[in-house]
């Protein structure tokens, strides 16, 4: 069997294909909630605090959020599978330990989750753009550059990867379901509002505005403001590098850490 | 010529596993101690003993989920440190936890399993079919997996393992926690399976199970193979046929009436275990003790019986199963 640093990627297609089937079967339950809650924001803040601040970093209120709602969408997309999700497989259903003991490995398993978890940020990214351009027609504004609407989906792989490796990472370390409320407490939610989504960086204090530009979804939301407002800058480069090194670097931390839960 | 004429030969006598001092620790635990082991092809082999024995551990190892602390094992001719995946792909395994996919019915389990395999399309749905046919559950192809009774999960889940055709089934307590009409039909799915010639390897801890079942059988306690034969030959050899109980209140004087009769065996050299309330005597001379006892107030019975399994058990460790 073909295979790409010990993964075989028949097997992980195969591994992939099993969770777009449960997906698939549930999928009523499944994607109104991830898009409603990120529509309700745009809706609420975009036009709701919107009508009361006239600017924000240069454009409308609704323009400057609906970007940033797109970066959180991918995010909360590959995290909450690669941590809540995995771990019921893992742990409740016993899956990996039941593909394991197919021609997969225990590394395809992982990888499976990998692409799986970028998928739904993908998908994702894709159903908010669509929704996004569809207020825009509404209130009769475009609220998202052509050329950059096309390209949200494609972003959110590198993104999705990113993501999904740590979320893989705590999974691994998980001792109970429970416990992933810490890592959403903590680390999510204060991201989720400080990384220049609701509010733009520069009127931070310096300290703080470092510390944003450590976060991922900082870089994440820059890179779809970038696209949403087509210009596609220098300035957007180091955003686009933080991307694709943190992506390699949390996806082998996510899969060998995650190893231990399948092979010991 | 001659050499490859040679190979043939070996090649149908190979055997399906050969565990060469085998070893597992995890930290200061030795799960598996030291294992010898060759199990000939075409053969229903039962690896018996206590829960923590170290049977689920030699399970995982055989396919590859937990990587050797020592030794080699080599599963139909392959090392499965260098070559999990071939021997993943021909064999079959059923493992003791229900791990089946609860969003997926019956048939649908079985055709996304086969997938790993590289089977699909109408080949998948085809042999779906006929293993859901051969385990009695054709009726609840369309059937959730939540809505299924236990039984039928455990068959399940046999034929899931049977999805590729495997040259080897391994199977861990398949019949665990199971009501008995259920155990019964699950050891005739093993039954069917081994009259094809097939090897089926298990693991339980009810010797009743593995002398109905098994061909020949190792009894391992604390990571280490205690004995190995087949089951009537261990049960003649070491406890003989037959087996008496004497059984005693152990309240009331009841537990020195069986210390007495314990005593008395090691004096006539009658082999004995002592549990909890009775005392069990075996082999030819047991007659003796029982005219002597029978009639003892202390004594509330006396079971005449074939010897089984469990007392050779009981012989080996001089303790109970720890269940």
């Amino acid at each position: 069997m073909k295979e790409i640093f010990g993964v075989s990627p028949r097997m992980v297609a195969t591994v992939w294909q099993r969770h777009a089937d449960v997906w698939i079967r549930t999928w009523k339950t499944n994607l109104l909630p991830p898009l409603l809650e990120p529509i309700l924001y745009l809706l609420g803040f975009g036009f709701g605090v919107g009508a009361y601040i006239h600017e924000m970093g240069g454009v409308t209120y609704v323009e400057f959020i609906a970007p940033s709602i797109l970066a959180i969408s991918m995010m909360f997309g590959a995290f909450f599978e690669a941590t809540y999700a995995a771990f019921v497989r893992m742990y409740y259903q016993r899956t990996w330990q039941a593909l394991a003991a197919t021609p997969a490995s225990a590394d395809d398993v992982l990888v499976g989750e990998l692409f799986w978890a970028t998928t739904k940020s993908v998908v994702n990214a894709t159903l908010m753009t669509i929704a996004i351009i569809f207020v825009g027609f509404v209130v009769d504004i475009q609220l998202l550059d052509w050329t950059g609407a096309l390209m949200m989906p494609i972003v959110a792989i590198p993104i999705g990867l990113m993501f999904s490796g740590m979320g893989l990472i705590l999974t691994a370390r998980t001792p109970s379901i429970d416990w992933f409320n810490i890592p959403f407490f903590l680390f999510i939610n204060p991201m989720f509002i400080l990384a220049g989504t609701f509010f733009p960086l520069d009127k931070f204090p310096e300290i703080a505005q470092n510390i944003a530009l450590c976060l991922p979804l900082t870089h994440a939301a820059l890179i779809t403001r970038s696209l949403a407002y087509g210009e596609f800058g220098m300035d957007v480069l180091g955003s686009v590098a933080y991307v694709l090194l943190l992506m390699p670097l949390m996806m082998y931390l996510g899969v060998t850490r995650c190893r231990k839960r399948i092979v010991s | 010529m001659l050499l490859l004429g040679t190979r043939d030969v070996g090649a149908v006598s190979e055997p399906a596993i050969v565990a060469k001092g085998l070893r597992k620790s995890f930290g200061d635990l030795v799960a598996v101690d030291n294992i010898d082991l060759e199990i000939p092809s075409g053969i229903c082999f039962g690896l018996l003993g206590p829960n923590g024995a170290g049977k689920t551990t030699t399970i995982r190892m055989l396919q590859a989920a937990s990587p050797l602390s020592g030794g080699s094992l080599e599963v139909l001719g392959r090392d499965v440190v260098t070559d999990g995946r071939a021997v993943r792909s021909r064999i079959g395994v059923v493992p003791q936890e229900d791990n089946l996919d609860p969003d997926f019915t019956a048939e649908y389990n079985l055709i996304v399993y086969a997938r790993y395999y590289g089977i699909r399309g109408s080949v998948a749905r085809e042999k779906t079919a006929e293993l859901l046919e051969e385990v009695g559950l054709t009726e609840k192809a369309g059937e959730k997996v939540p809505h299924l009774s236990g039984g039928m999960k455990r068959r399940l889940i046999v034929a899931r393992g049977l999805i590729n055709d495997p040259e080897l089934l391994v199977l861990d307590e398949p019949t665990t926690g199971l009501d008995p009409q259920a155990r019964h039909r699950v050891w005739d799915q093993i039954r069917k399976y081994r009259r094809k010639g097939r090897t089926v390897l298990l693991t339980t801890h009810y010797m009743d199970e593995a002398e109905l079942l098994c061909d020949d059988l190792a009894i391992i306690d604390q990571g280490r193979i205690l004995i190995r034969g087949p089951p009537r030959k261990l049960i003649d050899e070491t406890v003989g046929r037959e087996a008496i109980e004497f059984v005693a209140s152990p309240f009331d004087g009841g537990e020195q009436a069986l210390d007495r009769i314990a005593e008395r065996a090691a004096e006539s050299n009658i082999k004995s275990s002592r549990i909890a309330d009775r005392v069990i005597a075996y082999g030819d001379a047991i007659e003796s003790l029982a005219t002597e006892f029978e009639s003892d107030s202390k004594i509330h019975d006396t079971i005449r019986r074939r010897a089984t399994l469990e007392d050779v058990f009981l012989q080996l460790t001089g303790r109970q199963l720890r269940e």
